[in-house]
């Protein structure tokens, strides 16, 4: 759990959840001490609607959740223990 | 068995068992960094951020924009009471916001895409329908008339956007085209189903025995459209027919009278901001606009359209050039006009108006300066060069329909390229290539400099130096134009002496060869020599008149400094800069400009002084009063001048005198030559108030010059305007 920083997140991809069921799905591109998040290629899901919004900015406060896929997170783990492995 | 210990440590949600909740670790590592650290992509530059939406800020974010239960609850399905003047209206709204969105620079999703008919359409032809209906109410009026109207105005969509990607204009400048991603207008049908169902609706109508206005002014809508779906006429097949632009000025001009009288209100909820909620959307949300009240936008279209397609009509490259100049120069044209102007000028067959090849086309323009037919370059950079200049002249064509602003950024651009092919054919010798060349790169910096006052680039402080740099590169193109003439006065001398050489002659075969010649001469050469000769008077007086102007303009500045109401340096003082420098970056892109040379920065200062009278002088108030005589001189000699190129323009170009090439552009040429002496009469009348008011007035430091442009006067010439200080009236 340690070893993942957050620069190692940058590029992943975030489901971050709002307020009134609304999702937004979008590759992270900058978070600030906040936790404020920046995400591009953003598509909006509403129900069963959904369309893209570009670049979003989310503000902490708006937050709800953030997840990302178990085996996205399984290979940025696994890339960063590659790396580390490299580094020993 | 490091990522399995990773994985353990963080919560799985029940619901999605693909997904990881890792909103904790990420507040935990967040709250590790430094209040001011932004962790981010070492490729984003964070400047790029500041166009992101925010989601949550009802300015940003579109989800948030709060819809009627009228735009929510809207049914393109139902038929909405009184279908013909439900169908009158959204119509008629629907073309208003056509206008909007190309004549008054609107976007896509504010006006046109607002309009619910309009998206159902177009996301009806990604799902594969093309040819409708596109809506169900049963009532022939929404499905058949107002699904023709809405499909003919997504032709022209589809039109627009074609004219865009030929990259002439800037999206979003001159044109907006955010589609928000409804990218179906290729799937559009062609153009003559449009035009058939278009025509069948009119059929339909024509069934009604409704006799009320709204029936009429539906017809007209319909007509409208179709000739607005037949606008890529002139792009497809270059069409120079105007019988459609007409009657899009007719039926527009009934409409005018029409609307008055015409009480037409769309059915609630069918324009709405409902795209920008529900489509993708990567702009903060808009208010939709609010349409123009009348149809007055398609006639300008229309006509703009009409002034372009005359290029067509050009008989010489004099005749091109002057279109060029001026066809854009007194208004800015509509931007479909604007865009067709390269497109039909420069064509894809890679002719011009599919007459000449560009090289062709160039020799044109040497010919008709220099008279001469011109011989490629001997150098062995010969072809080249010619292919090289040939595409900076398409340049200057084309830079010719650029908006306003962007118009003198090219001619910024062009200095430097047009400088360069001076060089390269002074380097091969070849002299009337140089002087065409030499002539275009002087007419550009002027045009490039003077264009800075009607764009209010230039501070009232830098007018001195500006006006005085124009008035040395007039000198320049005075000089340039009388060498010209002589060169043409010359060739006509010679062709005359043949006649008298022919007369002293004992008849033989060398009075016979001379005598071919001579005829030759006469038959081939003369015409071109005597109309170049008129046209260069004509260059020669227009350069006069720039001249004197800028003349006058500068002693009006001497006679400002002498009173010590204005210097050619900011009087607020600066930190870090200083006056040399300023001048300096105002003058930057003449810095590399070979020819003429650009005068030091002391020169100016020099000049300046020369213009300016020392107050303490004894002779102060005869010098005034000289000066003051001077600029009524030249005012006068300037409208003479005027005066006489104007009534050259009106008898056309077989008047004997003037060869301005302006047959195509005649009314707008006059209506500039009209607005330039009121200017300069303008100026005049500004030289009196200033040295009245100053002469009465002894405490000149409660004034500050402003520069004024002249009221239907020609902006390239401010007036420089005494203003009372604002702190005085306190």
């Amino acid at each position: 759990m340690d070893a993942l920083k957050l620069s190692d997140f940058i590029g992943s991809t975030l489901i971050v959840s709002l307020a009134e069921d609304r999702i937004l799905i979008g590759s992270l591109v900058a978070v600030d001490a906040q936790m404020n998040l920046l995400l591009d290629h953003v598509e909006e899901r509403i129900g069963s609607g959904s369309r893209m919004m570009g670049l979003v900015s989310v503000p902490r406060r708006s937050v709800q959740s953030i997840k990302i896929t178990k085996p996205m997170l399984r290979d940025l783990a696994a890339n960063k223990f590659e790396l580390m492995g490299n580094i020993v | 068995m490091e990522v399995d210990r990773i994985l353990g440590s963080l919560s799985i949600t029940d619901d999605f068992d693909q997904l990881v909740d890792v909103t904790c670790f990420f507040d935990e590592l967040c709250s590790k960094l430094k209040p001011e650290t932004i962790v981010k992509d070492p490729r984003f530059d964070l400047f790029e951020g500041t166009h992101s939406l925010e989601a949550d800020n009802s300015k940003l974010d579109s989800s948030l924009i709060e819809l009627t239960d009228e735009e929510l609850e809207f049914d393109l399905n139902v038929a909405h009471e009184s279908p013909l003047s439900s169908v009158t209206a959204i119509a008629d709204r629907l073309l208003r916001c056509v206008i909007s969105w190309l004549n008054e620079y609107q976007t896509l999703p504010t006006t046109v895409l607002s309009c619910r008919y309009t998206e159902c359409l177009l996301s009806s032809l990604i799902k594969g329908t093309s040819s409708g209906p596109f809506w169900n109410t049963g009532d022939a009026l929404y499905d058949e008339v107002l699904g023709s109207c809405v499909l003919g105005v997504c032709y022209l969509a589809k039109f627009v956007h074609r004219l865009l990607s030929a990259g002439i204009v800037f999206e979003e400048e001159d044109l907006n085209f955010n589609s928000m991603r409804l990218n179906a207008f290729n799937n559009l049908p062609d153009q003559d189903v449009v035009i058939k169902s278009l025509i069948n609706s009119l059929q339909l109508l024509e069934t009604y025995s409704d006799e009320s206005l709204h029936l009429v002014m539906l017809k007209h809508t319909l007509k409208i459209t179709l000739c607005l779906v037949h606008l890529e006429d002139h792009l497809t097949n270059y069409s120079t027919e105007t019988m459609h632009l007409d009657e899009l000025i007719e039926n527009a001009n009934s409409v005018n009278s029409m609307l008055p009288q015409l009480q037409l209100s769309p059915p609630s909820g069918s324009f709405s901001t409902y795209i920008q909620k529900h489509r993708s959307n990567q702009f903060p949300p808009r208010q939709i606009t609010e349409p123009p009240t009348d149809y007055g936008g398609f006639i300008i279209l229309a006509e703009d359209i009409k002034t372009v397609l005359l290029v067509n009509e050009a008989k010489s490259a004099l005749e091109t050039y002057q279109f060029a100049n001026i066809f854009n120069k007194l208004k800015q044209r509509h931007v479909i006009a604007r865009i067709l102007f390269p497109l039909i000028f420069i064509r894809d067959d890679r002719t011009i108006l599919g007459k000449f090849s560009f090289t062709d086309f160039y020799s044109l323009h040497i010919k008709e300066f220099s008279a001469q037919t011109p011989s490629e370059p001997s150098s062995a950079l010969g072809g080249e060069l010619i292919q090289e200049s040939s595409n900076i002249l398409l340049e200057w064509y084309q830079n010719s329909s650029q908006n306003t602003c962007r118009y003198r950024q090219g001619f910024n651009r062009q200095l430097i390229l047009w400088d360069s092919l001076q060089a390269q054919f002074e380097s091969v010798s070849s002299k009337i290539y140089c002087f065409w060349t030499y002539f275009m790169k002087l007419s550009i910096m002027i045009e490039f400099s003077l264009k800075g006052f009607d764009l209010e680039i230039y501070k009232p402080f830098e007018a001195y130096s500006m006006f005085w740099y124009v008035y040395y590169l007039s000198s320049h193109l005075v000089d340039l134009l009388n060498e010209c003439q002589k060169e043409i006065e010359s060739n006509i001398s010679a062709i005359h002496s043949m006649n008298k050489k022919i007369k002293k002659l004992k008849a033989g075969e060398k009075k016979d060869q001379l005598r071919f010649k001579y005829r030759f001469a006469m038959d081939n050469e003369m015409d071109q020599l005597q109309t170049t000769k008129q046209f260069l008077n004509y260059l020669l007086k227009e350069a006069n008149i720039t001249k004197s102007l800028c003349l006058i303009e500068v002693f009006q500045f001497g006679i400002l400094k002498s009173f010590h109401v204005i210097d050619n340096k900011n009087d607020t003082p600066l930190k870090f800069s200083d006056e040399r420098l300023i001048h300096e970056l105002r003058f930057k892109p003449f810095n590399s400009i070979g020819v003429p040379e650009l005068p030091e920065h002391e020169a100016f200062q020099k000049s300046l002084k020369d213009f300016t009278i020392d107050r303490e002088e004894s002779s102060f108030d005869t010098r005034l009063k000289a000066l003051s005589s001077f600029i009524e001189e030249e005012v006068q000699n300037v409208n003479k001048s005027i005066d006489e190129i104007i009534s050259c323009i009106k008898a056309g170009d077989n008047n004997g005198v003037l060869v301005t090439g302006t047959g195509l552009v005649q009314e707008l040429s006059v209506e500039y030559y009209s607005k330039l002496k009121l200017t300069s009469k303008a100026i005049a009348i500004n030289s009196k108030v200033i040295m009245s008011t100053l002469k009465k007035d002894t405490d000149h430091k409660d004034y500050k010059v402003e520069l004024v442009h002249a009221t239907k006067g020609w902006n390239y010439y401010p007036i420089q305007t005494l203003r009372v200080k604002e702190n005085r009236r306190k």
